[in-house]
């Protein structure tokens, strides 16, 4: 690696650190969370990206280099396909299969009658939510797998073998990939390790939305313990996978917290005693969480305020950034509020005078990462990242 | 050269049946109970067992949290 590189990786790190802690560093960090849109840049389809990672980590690199971004996620195509039909998983349309291969992949919710985990099972995810998982929720939604008791198949057994393989390549080709964004474009790695919301967990991948609605008015106890069951097994996988330096924050993606999936009252009894508990949990121990509030979360700002000063990088999707900051922004670092839309139907020009709106209003004492309100996907307009990017460093200087 | 008599396989417990804490699919303890009286360093196999153990627990939750 040569010097100048790894002086301008320190320099970003310190940069993105130093903001990330609400501090003022030399200039506005900008972090962009680009997903398919790398592959429009790179020239790939979506199919190329979701179902080979390393087509997804080439695009990654490629836009790390031309934009010259501070901070970038590894691969924010994050599921690989290829794993999923490896195994069997059956909750995915994938781009090329079930798609036309230039649409991104989509996630499909089952009927309500057909949840993965059924109204009448919360006592067996309670009871041991490890073993539920392996013994009932994951033969229903990998019909290659067999449940306990049942005929043992080849099937069966390939499908661990080669999950455990697919897995075990693809998160060892993540160092590798943070090694040559390090070594060939000095940028950083704006995340580690993952992190949902117990509620949302249950919303879905085990009840469904609908379902789990439904269980809020039918079986409203079952839902805060099975709440309560899963806590420490999410704490616990966001600590096996965080950044062992403590510099990067944990990625939580946040679905079906805010309204009007739930009322400000359901918000406050089933979703956010547990989130709460573990973001406490992360900051004893001095690890960060990127709290994606996917949507429109600022009815829920009084709660979010609650949370222990720096435990947080709040980034803001739909809710007024300029109440956010008002309300959490001595506590918190801000990222984000650059609306999707502009980026993908405005113009450059329109584009910088957003971005100007937005570092005058919540980014003047630091404290605030450049990015999207939402992930970018293959709709957004180049010219208009090079706009959000070029405009930031020039007017994002302290 | 007659063939070896096959060593008794001691009673294994059904993965349903332990207690499974965060961080856990089958705990050493368990484990521990299957095999013989240990002839050397048995904190090395238990922490061997319990790394490889974390990684079957990181496949399920990453199946869920991930994929």
């Amino acid at each position: 690696m040569s010097e100048q590189m790894e002086k301008l990786y320190q320099e970003r790190l310190a940069r993105y650190v130093t903001a990330m802690r609400n501090g003022k560093p030399d200039r506005i960090p900008i972090r962009p969370f680009v997903a398919e849109f790398t592959a429009k840049y790179a020239g790939y389809t979506c199919q190329e990206v979701t179902h080979d990672y390393r087509k997804a980590f080439e695009a990654v690199i490629r836009c790390a280099r031309d934009f010259d971004w501070d901070a970038v996620v590894p691969n924010m195509v994050y599921v690989w396909t290829g794993l999923t039909t490896a195994i069997g998983l059956k909750y995915y349309a994938v781009p090329g299969i079930d798609l036309p291969a230039d649409k991104p992949f989509q996630y499909l919710e089952p009927p309500e009658e057909q949840a993965f985990m059924r109204p009448d099972e919360y006592d067996l995810l309670i009871a041991d939510p490890t073993g539920y998982l392996y013994n009932v929720w994951l033969p229903r939604v990998c019909p290659e797998v067999v449940r306990p008791g049942e005929p043992n198949t080849m099937r069966n057994n390939l499908s661990f073998v080669r999950g455990g393989m697919a897995m075990m390549q693809y998160f060892d080709a993540f160092g590798t990939q943070i090694e040559r964004l390090r070594r060939e474009c000095g940028t950083v790695p704006a995340l580690a390790g993952i992190l949902k919301a117990p509620f949302d967990i249950l919303a879905d991948k085990l009840r469904g939305y609908k379902g789990l609605c439904m269980d809020l008015y039918r079986q409203p106890a079952k839902v805060e313990k099975a709440c309560e069951a899963l806590a420490p097994h999410l704490l616990k996988v966001a600590i096996l996978t965080s950044d062992p330096n403590k510099q990067l924050p944990v990625g939580l993606w946040m679905h079906r917290g805010c309204m009007p999936f739930l009322s400000p009252q359901q918000f406050e009894r089933f979703y956010w005693p547990t989130l709460k508990w573990i973001i406490e949990e992360l900051w004893k121990q001095g690890i960060q969480v990127l709290f994606y509030a996917e949507g429109e979360w600022n009815p829920n700002l009084k709660w979010i305020a609650q949370l222990p000063e720096k435990s947080i990088i709040y980034h803001v999707d739909r809710g007024d950034i300029f109440e956010v900051h008002r309300t959490v922004g001595e506590k918190f670092a801000l990222s984000g509020g650059i609306p999707n839309d502009l980026l993908a139907f405005g113009t450059p020009d329109d584009v910088k005078a957003y971005c100007k709106k937005v570092i005058d209003g919540v980014a003047r004492d630091g404290g605030y990462i450049m990015d999207a309100s939402a992930i970018m996907q293959d709709d957004t307009k180049i010219e208009n990242v090079r706009a959000m990017t070029e405009f930031t460093r020039q007017y994002g200087v302290y | 050269m007659s063939p070896e008599t096959p060593k008794e396989q001691p009673k294994r417990t059904p993965a349903e049946d332990v207690l499974r804490p965060p961080g856990v699919c089958f705990p050493w303890e368990e484990k521990a109970r299957e095999f013989p009286p240990i002839k050397g360093d048995e904190k090395l196999v238990r922490q061997i067992w319990e790394e490889l153990d974390t990684l079957a627990y990181l496949y399920i939750w990453q199946c869920l949290l991930s994929f």
